[in-house]
């Protein structure tokens, strides 16, 4: 995705000030016709719907993006970026926020901001996601609900929840790439 | 037909009946697959959302594996399927490919295509002169087809339907004598990681898509998604009469004549006499 230098917020167009950042180019053909967040099926039950993620991204206000929920509610479902008519690329634009406020390390304390650290845990470690290693690093932090723990047994008894034993041969491979990482992805 | 093989994490585990089914089914047709050497996870459902080099580079080392057969790729899951297409994509900007290349074992030189399981099956059965015969008429079976959000989404064409109401999944059943029911909720999202992370969206999203299907009649879900089956499957749990959720490929496995222990059927968190009642 190509980037371009917003204008910051407060000095107005043209200047770079403190504020100023390269955001993902795409958020300059947004026209506001709302049809990402028409069919975005989070919209109902999030603090800041995805068409004003976007205009946030391309006023420069990144602070109040990568502060929303709405970064952490998205299920990455991609209707936003499948439907956007100008290519404004809102899924994109998303997950840049979310490498962002990772960076920033503003991800919650909540599952759903564990969830992605667990996952690149278990990931770096056997070049394979287990579901059942990233489900137990997340249940250490959070609790279990009874109906969780009654899903995962009733799962159990089908054989569909084993742990990988082994990793892949090609462990330094991972390392290399787990090295293009811009920050860090530890936390 | 001979594809280099990514299989994806959730067939080794949650959807290991999907492999079980695919593996038969696709033999079937006449479809080899070669499994990708040593493939590494494509980094759904989290590596794209921390750094997009690194996201690209999980997948794009499984690429430059599969291209090295000189083979296409094919996989079963919806989220490799977008991964992988991802990568392709963002591999063909010369300063990502540079970077990303640098770390990879087998660098990528952009000649891998990549097609999903649903494409394969539908382009085998209409290429072939005979296809399959249906040994087990599936005579009370409603099901509808379920696509989920990944698997039309991915970058690129699509090719061989269309991303908001796609039907290749109503076609491939018909080749397994199975008539679906339409219904509105084709490409709308199962709630996916929310299943985990924040359960009432989940249970939301879900109870619209169950709600509709029954409304219409279905007695079935079918779906090639590995998440969607599980989410779905895992809802339901310990509903009274739940709808069954299977994969495509067992249903033709059961319609071509093999066995409901070789399609895994026993697998499905549905109880065995609702499974049996609604395959009839």
């Amino acid at each position: 995705m190509s980037r371009r230098e917003t204008a910051d917020a407060r000095g107005g167009e043209g200047s770079r000030g403190p504020d100023a950042v390269d955001v993902p180019e795409s958020v300059f053909l947004c026209i506001q016709c709302r049809k990402c967040t028409a069919g975005c099926p989070v919209a109902e039950s999030t603090d800041v719907p995805v068409n004003e993620l976007v205009a946030h991204v391309r006023l420069g206000h990144i602070d109040a993006a990568v502060r929303s929920r709405m970064i952490w509610d998205c299920l990455g479902c991609h209707a936003c970026s499948t439907r956007c008519p100008t290519g404004a690329e809102p899924a994109e634009v998303l997950d840049w926020l979310r490498a962002r406020a990772t960076e920033l390390d503003l991800a919650p304390s909540s599952r759903a901001g564990t969830f992605h650290s667990a996952f690149i845990k278990t990931l770096r470690k056997k070049g394979r996601s287990d579901e059942a290693r990233l489900m137990v690093r997340i249940y250490l932090k959070h609790w279990l609900t009874w109906k969780e723990l009654r899903r995962g047994m009733a799962m159990r008894g089908k054989g569909r929840v084993r742990a990988l034993g082994r990793s892949i041969r090609a462990r330094r491979d991972l390392q290399r790439i787990f090295d293009l990482a811009q920050g860090s992805l530890d936390r | 037909m001979k594809y280099a093989y990514y299989p994806g994490c959730s067939v080794e585990t949650s959807a290991r009946m999907y492999e079980a089914s695919l593996r038969r089914v696709l033999g079937r047709l006449g479809v080899e697959l070669e499994e990708i050497e040593d493939w590494n996870c494509c980094g759904a459902s989290s590596a794209h959302s921390l750094d997009p080099a690194v996201a690209t580079g999980l997948a794009a080392r499984n690429l430059g594996l599969a291209e090295k057969t000189g083979l296409d790729v094919v996989t079963p899951c919806a989220s490799c399927f977008f991964r992988l297409r991802a990568a392709e994509h963002a591999m063909r900007e010369a300063a990502m490919r540079e970077q990303v290349n640098g770390a990879l074992p087998v660098p990528y030189e952009g000649r891998v295509r990549i097609h999903n399981i649903v494409e394969v099956t539908l382009r085998a059965l209409e290429a072939a002169r005979e296809p399959p015969p249906v040994r087990r008429r599936l005579s009370g079976f409603r099901p509808v087809c379920y696509y989920g959000c990944l698997f039309v989404r991915a970058a690129g064409d699509l090719g061989y339907d269309d991303p908001e109401n796609p039907t290749a999944m109503e076609r491939i059943l018909r080749f397994a004598g199975v008539e679906s029911v339409d219904w509105g909720g084709k490409v709308d999202c199962c709630g996916a990681a929310s299943a985990v992370t924040a359960p009432d969206t989940a249970v939301r999203l879900q109870t619209r898509l169950l709600d509709d299907a029954r409304a219409r009649g279905a007695t079935a879900i079918v779906t090639a998604c590995p998440m969607c089956q599980v989410n779905l499957d895992m809802g339901q749990q310990g509903a009274l009469r739940p709808l069954p959720v299977f994969f495509l490929t067992q249903v033709l496995g059961l319609a071509w004549g093999f066995g409901e222990g070789e399609m895994e059927v026993e697998r499905l968190l549905a109880p065995p006499d609702v499974v049996a009642a609604v395959l009839g």
